[in-house]
């Protein structure tokens, strides 16, 4: 499986790669930010993106509404990985047509798992 | 040079002097007080000259005068230095016969002084700081009855000296006080007997926008209506008397109809004009706003806080499980720790943010009925694990009590309370879990055999960052929180919480809320809103228990967490919710529960969308209810079309927000009942 994970923290970054690609056995791309999420999702067509809420520039909800709309890339499923704890603000996130929520901090062992259930897979 | 002779020092010249200038009368304007008694004392003593002068350090000037063109002379050639020496007053009918005078240049020149006549000014300190003086170009002498006079109009200059005095004290202190007034940051608010406003600081007009000349002669209940009677003003005052602590808030009201929450401290002052009523307001901020930037800042910080911590726990995590490599033992162990303590740290943002939401947000509580030994048996197979460890063995009652709460936080508190007794019981001990009913309380006694708590511990064992353990330094996990959030919980239940302790027997937790038989009779009043709407809908009939039965709703769509999060979020507003992930089980739902509503997606397994819907429009019972079309994406005309066949509304999960989405609910189930 494919992933492309968009965070701008290098850190997160690297823990979920450790962490999808060591326990998951996923093949990970990494985008720093929006826009180059943008690009690697048109180019690399990963079979899901885990995609983070609070960037600079391009957030994550914007990086969806991109994402949703060109034919390109509407069909790859998003789950957002977000630091915010807010239920309220979670119950939002939900609504914008994603295949789930996770939140910071994750476990990195099961990340993979989590992932692969809100797939479906 | 000064001569001796001609020109006396006085003893006390220094305190002489300071008494002087204490009335700031020296270089000042003529004033018509002074002018009078000049002439009064010209017009007795029937001499061309008459002045009022004072006795400065090296001169001597001249307040008020008659007959004179100069207004100060040095004080060695003035007659008056002499006078004020003298126990009584100076008389000399001859200057040129005077040997103290017969030199002077006022006798020897212009204006040819023969006659003079001076009684020293006595102030009530006995310092003599001039003089009041007559004086002729002749030889003469005054009466007895003249120079009684003359020592009477000398008091009187003295008197008008003390008066103006005290004026100018008294507008010194009035400037004072209008400043501070003024520029307080208390409003200030003097009243009449019957509360009639006589006036009113910036800082007040500013609170209640209003500017003093609209509240002079106003009734202070227009700013205050809860104020309205002196009665109430006097009785304040007393009260504040009695405790000058109790802080008190008021409602007030502004020019724009504005309410405001006021500190107020009123208190009463004679005048002789009556009684007056001073009222010092402070306003005390909005606390939404305030409690509003309280749950930005904790989310913010939490937000930041996560981040970093994310990086932290997910790092040692990876570590200690050996995915990057094997690690030394004690390097293990090392790691093993920190991600130990990253985690404490990940619990006590999760407690600070649920605190926060308990106390910012109850309406976020969803209340329902629940058997309180069902969630102690779900608590106590959680904590089975941990008890385990210890051999500890957890006993409780079987009582089926029932109450009216929610059912994750009470899961939460009762787990908070069970955990802290199995970490504190000794090995191989008993922890009991009692449940109680009364007609008015459901009370739940966790009873553990551990160390117990010091007496002086037990009234802030609730408060936060308290822990729980006093006798030893083992490292227990959490901050302190637990109990914070468990008493939190309870009262947001109306309950109380409590605990009874002996040291080294063992604690008491214990919590009660009110009884669901008690509630029963109130429940018409909690969702009245909502069950009215219900009362007037077509399907009386199915409901069995209508003073219990909120509207219903069924929410079909494949994603079971939203499903979740909005089951809860349409709960907490009083209404039933059913849901379904799948075509064929919806239809099977909405044909037994008739719901009030349904909210359908139409990328669901099973059927999709638009077969759903055309086989509840084909059933008579179902043909009526309101459906709302929760989807993906927009969706086009023709798609609309299949769909409505019924009273239906269409909202997209991207454009619509979690309040809007709640408020189409609410709207249709209004219309529908209507």
């Amino acid at each position: 499986m494919k992933i492309l994970i968009i965070d701008d923290e290098n850190d997160i970054r690297r823990i979920a790669r450790l962490a999808l690609s060591k326990v998951g056995k996923m093949d990970v791309i990494e985008a720093s930010n929006g826009t180059e999420g943008l690009q690697k999702a048109e180019l690399e067509q990963p079979d899901v993106i885990l995609l983070d809420v609070m960037m600079p520039l391009l957030d994550g909800p914007s990086t969806l509404a991109t994402l949703q709309s060109s034919n390109v890339t509407e069909h790859i499923p998003v789950i957002f990985l977000t630091a915010k704890a807010m239920p309220s603000e979670l119950v939002r996130l939900r609504s914008l047509g994603v295949k789930g929520v996770l939140t910071k901090p994750f476990d990195p062992m099961t990340l993979a798992t989590q992932i692969k259930d809100l797939l479906g897979k | 040079m000064q001569d001796r002779t001609n020109n006396p020092i006085l003893l006390n010249e220094i305190a002489r002097l300071a008494a002087l200038y204490r009335y700031n009368i020296l270089d000042t304007l003529p004033e018509v007080e002074f002018d009078n008694i000049v002439f009064l004392a010209q017009q007795i003593c029937q001499t061309p000259v008459a002045f009022i002068s004072l006795v400065d350090k090296d001169r001597l000037w001249i307040k008020a005068k008659t007959g004179l063109d100069f207004s100060e002379t040095p004080r060695n050639i003035a007659f008056c230095s002499h006078t004020i020496l003298e126990p009584e007053h100076l008389q000399v009918c001859d200057a040129t016969l005077d040997s103290r005078f017969v030199n002077n240049p006022f006798v020897t020149g212009e204006p040819h002084i023969r006659f003079y006549a001076g009684v020293p000014l006595i102030t009530p300190t006995q310092d003599r700081i001039g003089t009041l003086c007559v004086i002729d170009f002749t030889p003469r002498q005054l009466t007895t009855e003249q120079l009684q006079a003359l020592h009477k109009l000398a008091q009187q200059v003295v008197a008008q000296l003390e008066l103006k005095q005290h004026i100018r004290a008294l507008e010194i202190s009035e400037s004072h006080n209008k400043a501070i007034i003024e520029n307080m940051l208390l409003g200030l608010i003097v009243t009449n007997e019957v509360g009639i406003i006589e006036s009113v600081n910036p800082a007040a007009e500013k609170t209640f926008q209003y500017q003093e000349k609209d509240l002079i002669g106003k009734h202070l209940s227009l700013l205050l209506p809860e104020l309205a009677e002196t009665t109430r003003l006097r009785f304040l005052h007393t009260n504040q008397e009695q405790n000058p602590k109790a802080n008190v808030h008021w409602q007030g009201l502004s020019k724009m109809g504005d309410k405001l929450l006021l500190e107020l401290c009123v208190y009463e002052f004679s005048t002789l004009e009556g009684q007056r009523f001073a009222s010092n307001i402070k306003e005390i901020p909005d606390q939404q706003e305030l409690e509003r930037l309280k749950t930005g800042f904790i989310s913010t910080i939490n937000h930041e806080l996560r981040t970093p911590l994310t990086s932290i726990n997910g790092a040692l995590n990876l570590l200690s499980c050996g995915i990057v490599g094997e690690l030394p033992e004690e390097a293990q162990e090392m790691v093993e720790l920190a991600e130990r303590n990253s985690l404490r740290l990940i619990s006590l943002l999760n407690d600070i943010l649920d605190l926060q939401r308990l106390e910012a947000n109850p309406s976020e509580m969803n209340f329902q009925i629940c058997y309180l030994s069902e969630i102690v048996v779900a608590v106590s197979k959680e904590i089975m694990a941990l008890a385990k460890e210890k051999n500890i063995s957890i006993a409780l009652n079987a009582t089926e009590v029932k109450v009216f709460a929610d059912y994750k936080h009470l899961l939460q508190a009762i787990t908070n309370l069970l955990k802290n007794a199995v970490k504190f019981s000794p090995e191989n001990s008993t922890v009991k879990i009692v449940i109680e009913e009364t007609p008015e309380w459901a009370t739940v006694k966790i009873i553990d055999q551990g160390c117990g708590i010091p007496p002086s511990h037990l009234s802030t064992i609730f408060d936060r960052f308290q822990q729980v353990d006093f006798t030893d330094n083992r490292q227990q996990d959490g901050a302190g929180l637990g109990l914070a959030i468990c008493k939190a919980i309870i009262e947001q239940h109306n309950g109380t919480v409590g605990v009874e302790s002996i040291v080294d027997q063992g604690s008491t937790f214990w919590f009660r809320i009110p009884a669901f038989s008690t509630l029963e009779n109130q429940l018409g009043y909690v969702t009245n809103q909502v069950f009215s709407i219900l009362a007037k809908s077509s399907k009386e009939s199915h409901i069995k228990d209508t003073s219990l039965k909120s509207p219903e709703i069924l929410l079909v769509d494949d994603d079971q967490e939203l499903l979740e999060i909005l089951s809860i979020d349409l709960s907490q507003r009083g209404l039933s919710v059913t849901t379904s992930t799948n075509g064929q089980e919806a239809i099977r739902i909405a044909q037994e529960h008739l719901p009030n509503l349904i909210v359908l997606d139409i990328n669901i397994p099973n059927g999709n969308g638009f077969e759903v819907v055309e086989k509840l429009r084909s059933e008579p019972k179902l043909r009526n209810i309101s459906l709302i079309i929760y989807s993906g994406r927009d969706l086009t005309g023709e798609q609309k079309t299949k769909l409505s066949l019924g009273p239906t509304r269409f909202l997209t999960k991207t454009r619509v927000s979690s309040a809007d989405f709640r408020n189409n609910i609410l709207e249709l189930l209004n219309s529908s009942a209507s």
